[in-house]
């Protein structure tokens, strides 16, 4: 699904990712930890195709392809999600409106007719119930005054309306509270499957409590250092990040 | 009560013409904006040769049939003079309301299709429009000012609207596709009296519009602009008068600048020294979408009074660039993206229009302009 070969990647000047090598697989769940400031949020971005980020060295092949030859919009069309860690609010374009877009948008690429109103309409509402978001949230504009969690479960609403291939998900678990962890999770395993896959970058054990992780990579100073099974994750948690980082 | 020598000079008809070829051309375009009286363009400058058919790809046939095929549509009713000794006390709202219009020649549409009535008024009929309004039993009047005439170089108009106590109207006005309009608007509000104006402008290549207020105790005055799709210069001028105590006002005034184009605004909230406890707001905020458009706005206050909340602001951005990652990292194409930041923009303009017709109207010129 996913191959990055010795990445490296820098911002004015200042070089972040300092040679990341990654590969991740149809049906796979990945985790990645790692302290603040080591490169988490730059390669999700990075993957997804943000602007001003210097590849340096390095390739990234998604389902075959060349990732970097890809702009923002195809990579997403072309099954690539990113849940950010920080989601945008949008003045003036309401929720349901947006979504809708980028479902058609999505089907526009794959050269599908566009999805009509009442399925839509149907999905977005068993999809939102699913996650338990308020229908009314949906008729308010993007993400504009939602609190810190009902961003976050906007983010895993178009995850699921979306049907990636890989969903990176950066801190999503961050500013849930536990119920809504656990309805957000719940979402997570429900969408996984055989064919897709899922990076999941969180500081904490309690979402791969939920989701249980195939791999877990600790990332410090722009490289993977460490990569293991769920259990690394039960250790890091004992140990902190310090000792981990080293072995 | 009149606003400013200004507008008593435009109340005589014959004037007009001298009054706008004496200001509008012995003063600079914007070229300073330290000059206090910057609002006038300068018209015998301006370029001419700019066609709009070639700025914009838009069907202006298609746009012109719509306001057409709208009207005709729907049942129109003449009104002559002998209407206006007739007393209505039946349900048919357009003839109630077109009976309360004093000028005899006015034509009233009934949009029966719609739950509420709006009068249709095709400003380029009149010379100059006065409408007295005394209709004070909770009604609202809703009016959609148009102009109809396929010239695209219209003659300057002068619409005033003079509110009785208690009463209440939702203007909607909108001007396309002409290569030159100038139209002055004023409102004399009574105590307690309200006004509700939006004005939508696009595919235009030299517009202006004036909009002079005068509220009296106790009123309220509203009004909105959305300006876009246009070329040329485009200059939005309101003077919001607090005579009396007690009244609020609210202004904002959204322009969308590109390909060369040039919008301005300038607006002043006056408060007497008597009108205290006004409350008053004024907003412009411009999206330029290019390095070679320009916009200035300015907003002015002159206050005598002690006991008043006056706040203004004004803003200039550009579309962006994190906004249209996060709709590109969704699939969303950044053309298609920027459409729909562009609508985003201009949505609260619209929203302010309360009359359903009246916002279905709108919202067709701006789908048809912004897609
Ligand atoms: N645009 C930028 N300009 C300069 N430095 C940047 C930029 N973006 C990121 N950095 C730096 O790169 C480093 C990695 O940032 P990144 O956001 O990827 O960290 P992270 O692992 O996601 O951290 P966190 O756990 O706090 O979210 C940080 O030191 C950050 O300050
Ligand atoms: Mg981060």
């Amino acid at each position: 699904m996913l191959e990055i070969k010795d990445l490296k990647v820098s911002v004015d000047q200042k070089k972040i990712l300092k040679g990341l090598s990654l590969k991740i697989n149809k049906g796979e769940v990945h985790a990645l930890m790692g302290p603040n400031g080591s490169g988490k949020s730059t390669l999700s971005y990075v993957l997804s195709g943000k602007d001003n980020y210097n590849i340096d060295e390095g390739s990234i092949s998604f389902k075959n392809e060349n990732l970097l030859n890809m702009d923002v919009d195809e990579r997403a069309n072309k099954g690539l999600f990113l849940a950010f860690q920080y989601p945008m609010e949008i003045p003036g374009v309401q929720t349901s409106f947006f979504l809708r877009t980028a479902i058609n948008a999505k089907r526009k690429f794959l050269n599908l007719p566009e999805l009509d109103a009442l399925e839509f309409a149907k999905s977005l509402k068993t999809i939102s119930e699913d996650l338990s978001i308020d229908p009314e949230i949906l008729k308010r504009d993007l993400n504009l005054n939602y609190s810190g969690g009902e961003k976050k479960k906007q983010e895993i609403l178009q995850l699921s309306m979306l049907n990636p291939d890989l969903a990176i998900l950066d801190e999503t678990d961050s500013g849930l509270d536990i119920d809504a962890l656990r309805v957000v999770a719940d979402g997570v395993n429900k969408f996984r499957s055989s064919d897709n896959a899922f990076l999941i970058i969180t500081h904490y054990q309690r979402l791969l409590d939920y989701v249980k992780p195939d791999f877990v990579h600790i990332i410090a100073d722009g490289n993977i250092v460490n990569s293991g099974d769920y259990s690394l994750a039960i250790e890091l948690e004992e140990k902190g990040y310090e000792k981990m980082a080293n072995v | 009560m009149k606003l400013q020598p200004l507008v008593d000079l435009l109340l005589n008809n014959n004037k007009i013409y001298e009054y706008i070829s004496l200001n509008l051309t012995s003063r600079d375009p914007f070229s300073n904006p330290k000059i206090e009286n910057y609002k006038y363009s300068q018209l015998n400058k301006l370029d001419y040769n700019k066609s709009l058919n070639n700025i914009y790809e838009c069907d202006l046939e298609v746009k012109d049939n719509f306001i057409n095929n709208y009207l005709l549509n729907k049942k129109i009713v003449e009104i002559d003079k002998k209407l206006l000794s007739w007393n209505f006390k039946g349900p048919d709202s357009a003839l109630r309301l077109a009976a309360l219009i004093k000028n005899p020649k006015l034509n009233i549409y009934d949009l029966d299709n719609f739950k509420e009535n709006v009068c249709i008024i095709d400003i380029s009929k009149y010379e100059d429009l006065n409408i007295e309004f005394n209709y004070s039993k909770k009604a609202k009047l809703s009016i959609l000012l148009i102009d109809s005439d396929k010239n695209k170089n219209s003659n300057p108009r002068y619409i005033s609207f003079n509110l009785s106590k208690d009463s209440e109207i939702e203007i909607l006005s909108i001007n396309l596709n002409k290569s030159i309009s100038l139209l002055f608007y004023e409102f004399n509000l009574s105590d307690f009296s309200k006004v509700n104006v939006t004005t939508i402008q696009a595919n235009n290549l030299h517009l202006r519009n004036e909009f002079y207020f005068n509220l009296q105790s106790n009123c309220s005055a509203k009004i909105s602009g959305a300006n876009f799709c246009n070329s040329g210069v485009n200059d939005n001028y309101s003077f919001m008068q607090h005579s009396n105590p007690n009244s609020s006002s609210r202004e904002v005034f959204k322009s969308i600048v590109d390909k060369g184009a040039i919008t301005n605004f300038q607006g002043k909230i006056y408060v007497d020294s008597i009108a205290q406890k006004t409350d008053g707001y004024q907003m412009s905020k411009s999206l330029l979408l290019d390095d070679i458009s320009r916009c200035n706005n300015k907003p002015e206050l002159e206050i005598y009074a002690d006991d008043v909340k006056c706040s203004h602001g004004s803003t200039v951005s550009k579309i962006d660039n994190d906004l249209l990652y996060y709709f590109n990292s969704r699939g969303i194409n950044s053309e298609l993206a920027i459409n729909i930041l562009k609508k985003a923009f201009i949505k609260e303009i619209l929203d302010s229009i309360e009359t359903l017709p009246l916002r279905s109207v709108s919202d067709r010129i701006v789908s048809n302009f912004l897609s």
